[in-house]
């Protein structure tokens, strides 16, 4: 599976959101509270094995799964 | 992991250390002497109280709702398992870290086998009870309104997890069926012991961690340089209580948010997200800039996490202790599923 359907997985099956493609904007439709970003970082790190370092820990690249993929390929280089 | 400075919850084993003899043989008629008192302390003093006790459930249930006690133990683990098994379910049932749990029981083969499964938990001959009250451990700082409700608002969470296990939709989703609101207000004199409760007793949604004296946050109640807030949070399960703070230093241009608190009891209901929204909303309003001083921890991740997620920068590094600063062009919005009540 690419990142991107690893994700889409995770937030479909576990965090039961529906409707939700790469671009949807989680902040924007609420999601976020402060057990789902932390389980968020913590379904990154543990997926794809690196620690988030704080200069990456903000909104911008968590706003969607495109966010997120392209934060995940720059932390693999 | 760490023992902490006090008990939250305290386990009981059954035969020989809550009632005389051994169920199964015909005892319990009994309870131990003094045994009903002190519980009824330990529940006055908002320390919770579950069993970890090998004997068959029915027959024990009923035993307990004869004498009259059945309702002050929260999640029972009565089974033929080992007892460090059935005090996990009851941590992990309860939200309570293992370093403020304790286990008392007349067994020290069992008394073992807890301790060396869970080296936290601490363990306490049932010889010992009526000495109990006395140590510290047992003796919180204050006792608050909070604490005497601690038990009715633990059941109204377990009613709300079955609720939230049995629902299909996302935790948003959840959450707007629970009707909350949240009620933002000054801290009063009444509330101080609270406050500081709060702040001895959270580790995890705790930006800083400071602790003041009871004179110091005092006097933050009717300082010209403090906002000075506490929260409180219903739904249709029932009154959680002042479940949060926020303290806000006033200087010039800027408000420097040096504590904010929420209780883990109301973890993943979005308090602490609401009431970051609160501050970034009024530092706006006033037209100041909105700093935040943070102290990360080895439990407090989560709390980091939500700053920055919220569009809070670094401002200056200095190993644990960090200055934030409210860095969006836009201002956040309360979460839809929480109705915020300001009182002024």
């Amino acid at each position: 599976m690419t990142a991107s359907e690893i994700l889409l997985d995770f937030f479909k099956n576990e965090k039961k959101i529906n409707d939700i493609d790469e671009n949807t904007d989680l902040f924007r439709e609420g999601h976020v509270n402060s057990l789902f970003a932390l389980e968020m970082v913590v379904f990154l790190e543990k997926t794809f094995s690196f620690k988030i370092p704080r200069k990456e820990m903000k909104k911008d690249n968590f706003k969607s799964v495109a966010a997120m993929v392209s934060l995940v390929e720059r932390l693999k280089n | 992991m760490a023992k902490e400075a006090k008990i939250k919850c305290l386990v009981f084993d059954l035969d020989r250390t809550l009632w005389h003899g051994i169920l199964s043989e015909g005892g319990g008629k009994e309870l131990i002497e003094g045994m009903r008192e002190f519980v009824l302390e330990l529940d006055r003093r908002g320390i919770v109280m579950s069993i970890a006790s090998k004997n068959d459930e029915n027959a024990a249930m009923k035993n307990l709702r004869l004498l009259g006690l059945e309702e002050y133990f929260l999640c029972p683990k009565i089974n033929w398992g080992a007892k460090s098994e059935s005090i996990k379910n009851i941590i992990s049932s309860l939200g309570i870290k293992q370093g403020a749990v304790a286990f008392i029981d007349d067994n020290p083969f069992e008394r073992d086998e807890v301790a060396f499964a869970l080296p936290d938990v601490r363990t306490y001959d049932a010889l010992e009870f009526d000495k109990m009250l006395e140590y510290d451990e047992f003796c919180p700082v204050f006792i608050t309104e909070d604490a005497k409700n601690r038990r009715s608002m633990y059941r109204a969470d377990f009613e709300r997890k079955e609720d939230e296990a049995a629902f299909g939709g996302s935790a948003e989703e959840f959450l707007s069926t629970l009707g909350m609101n949240l009620k933002i207000s000054k801290v009063t004199k009444e509330d101080l012991r609270r406050v500081h409760e709060l702040t001895v007793r959270t580790h995890q949604l705790n930006s800083t961690g400071y602790t003041y004296s009871f004179e110091e946050l005092e006097a933050m109640i009717d300082s010209p340089d403090h906002i000075f807030l506490i929260a409180s949070l219903e739904d249709k399960y029932g009154d959680s209580g002042k479940v949060g703070i926020l303290l806000i230093e006033k200087s010039g241009d800027t408000y420097l948010l040096k504590l904010l608190i929420v209780s883990c009891r109301v973890m993943s209901r979005g308090i602490g997200t609401a009431l970051l929204t609160y501050a970034v909303r009024l530092a706006a309003l006033n037209g100041v800039k909105l700093l935040a001083e943070f102290k990360e921890t080895e439990h407090n991740r989560i709390m980091y996490i939500t700053y920055k997620l919220m569009g809070f920068e670094e401002i200056e590094e200095n190993g644990n202790d960090i200055l934030l600063g409210f860095a969006d062009d836009e201002l956040p919005e309360f979460p839809e599923y929480l109705r915020v009540e300001v009182e002024r």
